[in-house]
């Protein structure tokens, strides 16, 4: 029987996540990133974020990490496996990493204000969150984070008013719906 | 009370009686307002989503305004949406989302150098604002500046490995430069992350 080509390999490993059955995803591209394929190791960490394997996932992220300092997306999967453990700090270290070198990514803020959330660092939460806003205004995500920010300082006038301009960008926002009948 | 509080409450008072018509006024309130101007343009209902938040951005809500520009790109009149656009920006330097919008009707429009100019201003704030990149690789791969796109492609690829899109570009500067072996080699890395990417598949029968 002949050996699957590489993009066989990956296209099932991608079949395979979606049916939610990752230990076959991670088998079929295995010997990949053992051969040292970059995309492979990335995959491997990734699918070990989503069977629940956190230590594992993180310890793969790291190895990656270590070896490209600068690349957003192992940073940035890293992040996954920490926030997921709780371990907040060293989440927000990863994504602030990554700001340090990738000024303004997108997703790197988000993390990081997550991370500022859990450690309820409210008052930086909020000034990121008002920053972040100013620069995509449409963008609802921020806002929430935003609104969380200003619940945590029990500023309710303010948190209300963030969640009715989520509301506005995202009318069907679930969060926002419960926060603004609780709180009339 | 916010301005769109105090102007919801004056429009009530205005428009009472006319909230049952198709497109709803700001009357109903702001949030109406937007919820309608979502679900109309989710039916391609551009004119009509436009109308519902018109008062709004006319009383000077940026989300409206924005929503304005993005509809007219939506309905093809690039010159109205990239002057909404640019009006925006003009208030909130700062922004990127009205920067990234101000891109797209101008790469309508066909004016590359403008919209390279405006990627530009987001790069110079964000430097690694991904939109930025990709919609910057596309205008570059416009004016057939293959070796922009594939600089820009590979650095966009050596820190989003699992992206497709960057190698879709390299896939494309490597075929346009004549290197068959590497734009193989870049479309078979795109079929790793995309195994349905029909331009991947497309090429890799052509280019053998």
């Amino acid at each position: 029987m002949s050996m699957p080509s590489v993009q066989d390999s990956f296209a099932q490993s991608l079949k395979y996540e979606t049916d939610k059955q990752y230990a076959a995803a991670e088998e079929i591209i295995r010997p990949l990133a053992d051969g040292g394929d970059e995309y492979a190791q990335l995959r491997l960490a990734w699918l070990a974020y989503q069977s629940g394997d956190y230590k594992l996932s993180a310890a793969r992220y790291q190895r990656l990490v270590e070896r490209r300092p600068t690349m957003v997306d192992a940073r940035l999967g890293f992040t996954l496996p920490l926030m997921a453990q709780l371990r907040w700090r060293e989440a927000a270290a990863q994504a602030q990493a990554v700001l340090a070198v990738h000024s303004g990514q997108y997703m790197a803020h988000i993390r990081l204000l997550a991370c500022e959330e859990a450690l309820k660092q409210w008052d930086v939460a909020d000034s990121h969150a008002r920053e972040l806003a100013a620069l995509y205004p449409s963008d609802a995500d921020v806002l929430i984070l935003a609104a969380r920010a200003k619940a945590g300082r029990r500023d309710a006038a303010e948190a209300r008013q963030a969640y009715m301009n989520v509301l506005l960008r995202s009318p069907s926002n679930q969060e926002a719906q419960i926060y603004l009948k609780a709180h009339p | 009370m916010n301005a769109f509080t105090s102007f919801g409450i004056v429009r009530l008072a205005l428009c009472a009686g006319l909230c049952g018509l198709a497109v709803p006024c700001a009357a109903a309130g702001p949030a109406e307002a937007f919820a309608s101007s979502y679900r109309l343009e989710a039916k391609k209902q551009y004119v009509e989503a436009g109308q519902s938040i018109e008062a709004l951005a006319a009383a000077g809500n940026e989300l409206a305004q924005l929503r304005l520009a993005w509809l007219s790109y939506l309905q093809g009149k690039y010159e109205p949406a990239e002057r909404a656009y640019a009006a925006i920006i003009e208030r909130s330097p700062n922004a990127i989302e009205p920067r990234l919008g101000r891109m797209l009707p101008l790469m309508a429009a066909k004016r590359w150098d403008d919209a390279i100019s405006e990627g530009q201003m987001v790069l110079n704030q964000s430097a690694w604002d991904y939109t930025a990149h990709v919609r910057l690789l596309a205008c570059e791969e416009a004016k057939g500046e293959w070796d922009l796109v594939e600089k820009r492609a590979t650095q966009l690829a050596a820190n989003f490995p699992t992206d497709p899109t960057a190698l879709v570009y390299i896939g494309r500067a490597k075929a346009f430069k004549g290197d068959k072996v590497a734009a193989r080699e870049a479309y078979l890395q795109v079929l790793e992350r995309a195994p349905g990417n029909a331009e991947a598949a497309a090429q890799l029968k052509v280019l053998k």
